[in-house]
């Protein structure tokens, strides 16, 4: 409906009583306006010979035969389909069935990949309790106190040893940086090394 | 839409969609049955020609069966269906004016307009008395003329005389706009041929 649509037309609320879709009080109030309009009475007529006319077209010129033709070509088509393609709505039907289980089962899969890489790859490269001991020159090793440096036992996967980290009086290495700093050298020991600076914990 | 009176026995159109979906296609025989009248009856009314409502109702039954798992309430099956039906003679009817336009456009290059042409094809002139069959045919001609959605209504309400409620459904639109589009194209076709009906 729109603006267009003046139902307050006379004709249109003729219309709705003689489709007998008026109430009462609408049904008394038109048949009132058509007393008093010999033209809208007429046009009652009008409506009454064409919905008349309408009632007529309603009936097909299609007899039992042509219908009954058409409707086995129907079946035809659709049972040579079924034979050729299988039955259309079980095939649908199954499929997204199928999709979800294989959904599911290549999530699961890429699940449990991940987990099972992530515990093979930590466990080879990082075995519980292997300390990984990069020996290289250390930064520190030329200073003189570098002799102090201890070796400190780095676990990729606990991270630094704290137990075996110098004790602050030990720490003289790391007075030039800033308090609270941890600097760790790993350096490879050079020959004649009495004791390889591995790591180099400071503060 | 409205159900003939049936056999208790009968099974309804929701159980035979579901056994069609199951795959019984026996269960589809027995829904084109009940529908099939009905269906070519609209398409005949829309389109004013007997072999475009052949093929367009049973190309409207096989698309039916195509998309039945999206008809999601399957006891609406017969509104469902004369949906399909109105929908393809509406694509019919856009196709074959268009054709005729392209056809008008080559015979007519000035393109005059083409006007109603019912005394052209045989029948009375409007000063001439007609006969029923004569009234009946100009009747039908002009509701093949008639806009769109004013046919539609036209055809489902006052002619397969389906509830309003149903039409507005089968239509997509408000139980209002059926009834002022079936009130539209009552008063367009008694206008037109109030001289005619004034005889009749």
């Amino acid at each position: 409906m729109n603006k267009r649509h003046d139902i307050s037309d006379p004709e249109y609320r003729l219309r709705q009583v003689l489709d007998g879709l008026a109430d009462e009080k609408q049904t008394r109030r038109v048949r009132q306006e058509m007393q008093d309009d010999p033209a809208l009475a007429e046009q009652a007529k009008l409506y009454a010979s064409l919905d008349s006319q309408l009632e007529q077209l309603a009936e097909t010129p299609f007899d039992s035969e042509q219908l009954e033709q058409q409707r086995r070509e129907i079946m035809a088509r659709l049972e040579r389909r079924v034979l050729l393609e299988g039955p259309t709505h079980r095939r649908r039907f199954g499929l997204p069935r199928l999709w979800l289980g294989g959904l599911a089962a290549a999530a699961g899969l890429v699940i449990g990949l991940t987990i099972l890489l992530n515990t093979i790859l930590t466990e080879t490269v990082q075995p519980p309790g292997t300390v990984v001991q990069v020996r290289m020159r250390s930064a520190w090793q030329d200073r003189p106190d570098a002799r102090r440096a201890r070796q400190v036992r780095v676990s990729a996967r606990r991270g630094v040893d704290y137990e075996q980290m110098p004790l602050a009086p030990e720490q003289h290495a790391a007075e030039a940086l800033p308090e609270g700093t941890v600097v760790f050298s790993i350096g490879q020991p050079s020959q004649g090394d009495e004791e390889p600076p591995l790591a180099f914990p400071g503060m | 839409m409205a159900q003939r009176p049936r056999q208790p026995e009968q099974p309804s159109d929701a159980g035979l969609v579901k056994a069609v979906l199951r795959g019984e296609l026996s269960a589809f025989d027995q829904l084109v049955r009940r529908y099939q009248r009905r269906a070519v009856a609209v398409a005949y009314r829309m389109l004013n020609n007997r072999e475009d409502a052949l093929e367009v109702s049973q190309d409207a039954m096989l698309k039916a069966y195509d998309k039945l798992d999206s008809l999601h309430n399957p006891e609406r099956f017969g509104s469902w269906l004369l949906r399909i039906v109105s929908n393809l003679s509406l694509n019919r009817r856009r196709s074959r004016a268009l054709r005729k336009t392209q056809s008008l456009d080559v015979e007519n290059p000035a393109g005059q307009r083409a006007e109603w042409n019912l005394p052209d094809e045989g029948l009375a002139g409007p000063d001439e008395e007609v006969s029923g069959r004569e009234l009946q045919a100009m009747i039908a001609e002009k509701i093949e003329q008639l806009p769109e959605k004013q046919q539609q209504a036209l055809v489902l309400f006052s002619l397969q005389k389906l509830p309003q409620k149903q039409v507005a459904e089968i239509m997509g639109l408000s139980v209002e706009a059926v009834k002022w589009h079936v009130f539209a194209a009552r008063k367009k076709l008694k206008d037109e041929l109030q001289q005619y009906l004034q005889g009749a």
